[in-house]
């Protein structure tokens, strides 16, 4: 593209719309994987500032493989041949 | 030359085998033997629904009981329930607004990332994310980021100063049709940006530097150089993206489930509701093809603006 040329017109082209973009299209995964590991005091407090993990904790993780049947779902969902994941490749 | 069976079986073993070929390359047979798994296909799986559930919206049918012909009573009922008009304007409102915002949102991205940059690849593969991963999976996210009580977007609202009261995104009948506008807007503005960079991507910069030195303003290169080209792919996004976003199910009925009251309820899972959670399958087959006719239109525009191109 030819236009404005120097850090600040490109900053305004680029470097701004580009970080917003990403932190839009990017901030669930990143809530998704802070709430993964923050313990549940942390999850269920009003007051602790919720975008940063304070004091992080596996024991989600813990409960997830240990009191689910977490790997069996997981052997369904990648081997068993009948799973539909195809059928949600147009939901534009 | 005595001829001998032998080669008078070979004779006619060979004539038979040039009539089945020639019958094979006669290309109306041919083209309908390749064609026939595939009508086959969509007959049984795509025809055959169809019919059958136009056939079940003429009838009384509840779960468990055989059903009775009753004509067009399921639709004029339909037409006489104030819910159904609330979910006609409910699926209105979120087509509109939400493929508007995923169009412009869409094009923005696509210009953005058009350029050249450091990490280039990466921040496309990046942005493609919210796309890419199951509706499922992500709406569950969003859940917990529209939570009344700890999402995380009350929190940042009431300690920047903006607001004093928690909003509840999904419990209110406003903010809730904006909450699922707001999460598909998210899902599918990817796909618009990749699918507009390649169109992008097919615009020589010869003619961005002939329109310089000619002296046109980036406006004016963009409405009549960037525009002109990915006119046909902004068309055939956009409807392609219409048809997906006015018949969508999975993301409003995991984030609201229709509510609160209906006012987040879209056809599809309406129709779901009555007739499958309801137990009332000529009911719900009517509400869905009630989404027949404004599909239907879409169809025959796009069907007519391909074979124009």
């Amino acid at each position: 593209m030819v236009g404005g040329k120097g850090l600040g017109a490109r900053t305004l082209r680029l470097y701004l719309p580009l970080g917003f973009f990403l932190v839009a299209m990017l901030f669930p995964f990143y809530w998704m994987a802070i709430t993964s590991i923050k313990p549940n005091r942390e999850l269920y407090s009003q007051k602790i500032m919720p975008l940063v993990v304070h004091q992080p904790t596996l024991t989600h993780y813990i409960e997830l493989f240990d009191g689910t049947n977490f790997l069996t779902w997981t052997y369904n969902t990648m081997l068993r041949p009948s799973s539909p994941p195809s059928s949600r490749s147009c939901s534009a | 030359m005595a001829v001998g069976p032998a080669s008078v079986a070979r004779a006619s073993l060979a004539g038979r085998a040039t009539s089945r070929r020639s019958l094979l390359e006669r290309e109306s047979v041919f083209s309908w033997v390749m064609l026939a798994p595939g009508v086959l296909f969509l007959l049984a799986f795509v025809a055959y629904p169809f019919v059958y559930g136009i056939f079940i919206s003429l009838q009384d049918r509840r779960v468990a009981s055989p059903g009775s012909f009753v004509g067009l009573a399921n639709f004029v009922a339909q037409a006489q329930d104030a819910v159904f008009w609330q979910v006609t304007r409910n699926t209105f409102i979120y087509t509109i607004v939400a493929t508007f915002l995923k169009m412009t949102g869409g094009l923005a991205m696509a210009l953005v990332i058009n350029q050249q940059f450091r990490g280039k690849n990466l921040a496309r593969a990046l942005l493609l994310l919210p796309f890419i991963v199951p509706t499922v999976l992500s709406t569950v996210a969003w859940m917990w980021i529209f939570d009344p009580t700890f999402s995380v977007i009350n929190w940042t609202l009431r300690h920047t100063g903006l607001v004093t009261e928690n909003f509840s995104w999904l419990g209110n009948a406003t903010l809730a049709l904006v909450s699922i506008i707001i999460v598909n807007t998210w899902r599918g503005l990817p796909f618009y940006g990749i699918t507009l960079l390649a169109g992008l991507q097919t615009i020589s910069p010869d003619l961005y530097e002939a329109a310089a030195i000619d002296g046109a303003s980036v406006t004016q290169r963009f409405w009549h150089i960037t525009m002109p080209v990915i006119k046909p792919v902004l068309i055939i996004v956009t409807m392609f993206s219409v048809i997906f976003t006015f018949s969508d199910f999975q993301l409003p009925y995991i984030l609201t489930h229709g509510g609160p009251a209906n006012a987040t309820h879209l056809f599809a899972t309406y129709a779901f509701d009555i007739g499958m959670s309801a137990g009332q399958f000529g009911m719900g087959a009517a509400v869905a093809l009630a989404m027949l006719p404004a599909l239907g239109l879409l169809i025959v525009a796009l069907t007519l603006y391909l074979r124009r191109e």
